[in-house]
């Protein structure tokens, strides 16, 4: 008697088990993280390898985005220094994308960006730098909520925001973070881990 | 409490409030070099001196920063042109020329850079920095 009852005792937990396991594996990684709206990257962009790019090319990978100008006197170089950080962070990764936007298409050729790229040490398999049309650009940039625009009286002719945008593997975005801010990056460098 | 007590008091308040003062200020605002520095000098090659790969290079045992201050004086003066127009970063400069800079400030950048990020602790004085500055083209 008592033997059957603790069977039908552990039949119970062992249910119980099973259902939290299924929960607990259903969650979405980063769970503690929050998940802002899809991130949309319209049109077609070009790397600095020469490569057409579009949105489906970073679907199932981990992206950090921002944007920048090459000619940038300001604050693109400490932006460049926090992504390197990144990128020497999760050099062993291979579904994390560096996804830097130049909002110079006039002088940012693909010439420009490889040459740019090779200048501050940036892994061109992980760390994309693209252009494309203006028009492109801009309705990427107000998709994902960062501000630019040309302005001449600007340093290097341009206004643009630090941003650096978090997007996970699903292309939702689940962080935004002050590009030069190196307090900031850390939390997104720990923000990353809790996607793995 | 006597008018003379009172006196006394408020001059030790006084006092503490002055040397409160002066350490808080010191503390925030750093040496003049260091703060001229990261001013000037900190956006491209950092606030540690490492730069940003070769587009912005280290200063850490630069030999230029270390032993070469005829050279150096006339780059912070004149910036840099780039040798090669595609590969200019401010307008046709890879580094940008400083105009605004006086020699005294000149002379504390350099002191404190060359203190902070090579082994050559000497310091120049403002007489070799305005020789220098004449000598530049």
């Amino acid at each position: 008697m008592r033997l059957q009852f603790n069977f039908a005792a552990m039949k119970h937990i062992l249910f119980l088990f099973v259902a939290a396991l299924a929960v607990i594996s259903c969650q979405k990684k980063g769970a503690e993280l929050p998940s802002y709206s899809k991130a949309e990257i319209p049109g077609t962009y070009t790397n600095q390898n020469g490569e057409t790019v579009t949105a489906k090319d970073y679907e199932g990978k981990i992206v950090v985005a921002d944007f920048i100008f090459t000619h940038c006197p300001s604050i693109c170089p400490p932006m460049a220094r926090q992504m390197t950080r990144i990128q020497n962070e999760y050099k062993d990764k291979d579904d994390l994308r560096l996804l830097s936007f130049s909002i110079d298409p006039k002088r940012d050729t693909v010439g420009r960006l490889k040459w740019y790229s090779d200048k501050i040490g940036a892994n061109p398999d992980m760390w994309h730098f693209v252009t494309a049309p203006k028009n492109v650009i801009t309705e990427t940039s107000e998709k994902l909520m960062v501000f630019q625009e040309a302005d001449e009286s600007a340093p290097g002719g341009f206004n643009h925001q630090s941003r650096f945008i978090l997007i996970d593997r699903d292309g939702t975005v689940r962080g935004y973070y002050d590009g030069v801010n190196p307090e900031d990056v850390d939390k997104l460098i720990n923000d990353i881990k809790k996607l793995y | 409490m006597t008018l003379k007590n009172y006196t006394k008091l408020f001059l030790l308040s006084a006092l503490i409030s002055l040397v409160a003062l002066l350490v808080v200020s010191c503390e925030k605002s750093g040496s003049t070099g260091e703060v001229l520095y990261q001013t000037n000098c900190g956006n491209c090659h950092l606030e540690n001196g490492k730069g940003l790969g070769e587009l912005m290079p280290s200063l850490i045992n630069s030999p230029i920063l270390e032993n070469d201050t005829e050279a150096l004086v006339c780059m912070i003066r004149n910036g840099v042109i780039a040798s090669n127009p595609q590969e200019a970063v401010f307008e046709e400069y890879t580094m940008p020329p400083n105009d605004a800079l006086s020699e005294i400030e000149i002379t504390n950048i350099i002191n404190y850079a060359r203190a902070q990020f090579t082994t050559n602790k000497e310091s120049v004085t403002i007489t070799e920095i305005k020789k220098s500055l004449e000598n530049c083209n």
